[in-house]
């Protein structure tokens, strides 16, 4: 082939390699078309469809719910007591003034399903489920904005099938990650670029784009806060104001709140592709979404004891919510139990025995045939699906110096 | 008039310092660009019967191109049936040869721009672009990071997407986005 000549820039010698390459087997097919007229097809490969989403399944926290327009049944009776309990301590436990922060530190851990796909190396593999944790920390006040930290920690797979698939997979997430803090590694940024093309590809958007800035996932995120997130609804403090204090239509609030973001989450997956839409169990339904909503507000909520122990009550209206007397949490602290079992998974929440704010809570596995989400059923009954952990709370008087 | 070999060769000589640099510019990737372009003229070859004529020829290798590029950004992987059929031995791309790629594509220029964008991104787009795309947490998660709504949540990160495309486009020359 003749050369290419720029009278610019010197050209790469892979276009002239590549050249002769291509020359040689041009060549090389019509010599062998003189001697076949009709050369075998070759079956064509099957294309892989899959493409690595991360999908992550359950809520830090997962709930309860009740059939639309129910009240609370006779069986409901001593959990709206034991709540009510719970709620009343909430109403004499100390607060922060209202100058001052609430300091949350929380380890919360989840069961993640990774689609069948390429990891970062390019490499196909059969799709696993990771448990993955993450800590979070928060400055959280009545009037002023607050600070939140989020960092993520090593992975773990319930399963050893999970382990052989997962770990191959999340070394090359570390290889990558390692890749993208060095702006100077070529393939850093050019797996990013890959990753994002990726993932623009699932939202039907088609675009690819780098990061070539580096993030880092171990230091956190920190973020500002001037909202509070009340029954699935980001509210301002103008709007907390004027939020019901009353337990019954706290409930009903938040389940039509969430009942409108599943038809608008259902909107938005009928725009995607069938195989890149979330499959049913994958993300909480509106019934777990009301639960963790309402069992969580009490946990680092700054909002006035009115509202927080308003919002415990309304648990009460979610039907089959079991109210388990005195435990102690995971880390040996005395507290309430409250459980609920929904589609083969048991949820259960614990209040401090003396304040009232959540110490614990998770989700198990109790029956795996009974899970809607189908890439969870080999997972074996006891398998903890979420667990979030209060690890210190506290009141203090001043944000931290942004890093 | 169908083309022939040489029109093919001649197609390559005259275009492939272009094709390179519009996949490297898609693609971020010289090792993937070479053998996406390797594919393209596979597939030229193999094809050059359908394409009558030789005035055409760059419009039909580019969108040849498009089509592979579109399949790579699809499936995640590189489609080589047509080089594997011809046996076409792809030359790896050489430590030196790198840069050379880069100068050819601008792609210094490109990832400035982006950097400079993503950098102009209000605070929290580029934090729910981050927790999202780099640091894959749910939109549940988001959303309570950011304490908005798991619908804001989507949005922000789609704004901020649409955002850094749009960078894309306006740093890209004409003459690469008219071949496509």
């Amino acid at each position: 082939m003749p050369e290419v000549q720029s009278p610019q820039i010197e050209l790469p010698r892979v276009i002239g390699l590549l050249g002769d390459q291509l020359e040689l087997a041009y060549t090389r097919a019509e010599r062998e078309a003189r001697f076949a007229e009709t050369p075998a097809a070759r079956p064509r490969r099957s294309r892989r469809k899959g493409f690595a989403i991360v999908c992550a399944v359950a809520g830090l926290i997962a709930a309860i719910i009740c059939l639309a327009g129910i009240g609370i049944r006779d069986k409901t009776a001593g959990v709206s007591e034991a709540l009510g309990n719970v709620a009343s301590r909430i109403e004499v436990a100390p607060q922060p003034k209202p100058s001052q922060f609430l300091y949350t530190r929380t380890r919360s851990t989840y069961a993640q399903y990774e689609r069948p796909g390429l990891d970062y190396h390019g490499h196909p593999h059969k799709g696993f489920v990771a448990i993955r944790p993450h800590f979070q920390t928060s400055w959280l006040s009545v009037t002023h904005n607050g600070k939140l930290i989020m960092q993520g920690g090593h992975p773990t797979y319930p399963t050893t099938a999970d382990a052989a698939v997962g770990k191959p997979f999340y070394e090359s997430l570390d290889w990558f990650q390692r890749a993208q803090r060095n702006p100077k590694t070529r393939h850093g940024t050019s797996k990013i670029w890959w990753k994002l093309a990726h993932w623009n590809e699932a939202r039907g958007m088609g675009l690819g784009v780098s990061f070539p800035e580096s993030f880092d996932a171990e230091r956190g995120t920190m973020i500002s806060n001037d909202r509070l997130l009340i029954g699935g609804e980001m509210l301002t403090r103008k709007q907390i104001a004027s939020y019901p204090r009353d337990p019954q239509k706290i409930y009903r609030r938040a389940r039509s709140e969430f009942e409108r973001q599943a038809r608008a989450e259902q909107k938005f997956q009928a725009k995607l592709r069938p195989a890149n839409r979330i499959q049913p169990g994958e993300n909480p339904d509106v019934e777990e979404s009301v639960w963790g909503a309402l069992s969580q507000s009490s946990g680092d909520l700054p909002a006035s004891q009115e509202l927080r122990s308003a919002v415990v009550r309304a648990l009460a209206y979610l039907p089959g919510v079991e109210s388990k007397g005195e435990t102690t949490d995971p880390r040996g602290r005395t507290g309430e139990l409250f459980t609920w079992d929904h589609k083969g998974k048991r949820y259960s929440v614990i209040f401090d025995a003396k304040t009232s704010v959540v110490l614990s809570a998770e989700s198990v596995v109790v029956d795996p045939s009974q899970l809607e989400f189908v890439a969870f059923r080999h997972l074996p009954a006891g398998t903890k699906l979420s667990t979030y952990e209060v690890l210190e709370q506290k009141t203090i008087d001043h944000l931290p110096r942004r890093k | 008039m169908p083309l022939t070999h040489e029109n093919i060769s001649a197609l390559y000589a005259e275009f492939s310092p272009l094709l390179l640099r519009y996949l490297m510019r898609r693609t971020f990737d010289a090792q993937v660009a070479v053998e996406l372009m390797a594919e393209t003229f596979a597939v030229a070859y193999e094809k050059r019967e359908t394409c009558r004529d030789p005035k055409a020829g760059r419009a039909w290798i580019f969108g040849i191109a498009e089509n592979l590029l579109r399949e790579f950004f699809r499936s995640g992987r590189i489609e080589r049936e047509a080089v594997e059929r011809l046996g076409v031995a792809v030359p790896a791309v050489e430590e030196d040869d790198f840069a050379r790629i880069e100068d050819l594509a601008g792609t210094a220029e490109l990832r400035g721009a982006v950097g400079a964008a993503l950098r102009d991104l209000p605070d929290d787009h580029r934090t729910a672009l981050d927790l999202r795309i780099v640091q894959e947490r749910s939109y549940e998660e988001v959303a309570r990071a950011l304490g908005v709504s798991e619908q804001t949540a989507r949005a922000r990160v789609s704004r901020a997407l649409t955002k850094l495309k749009d960078v894309v486009a306006e740093s890209t020359p004409d003459e690469v986005m008219e071949s496509a």
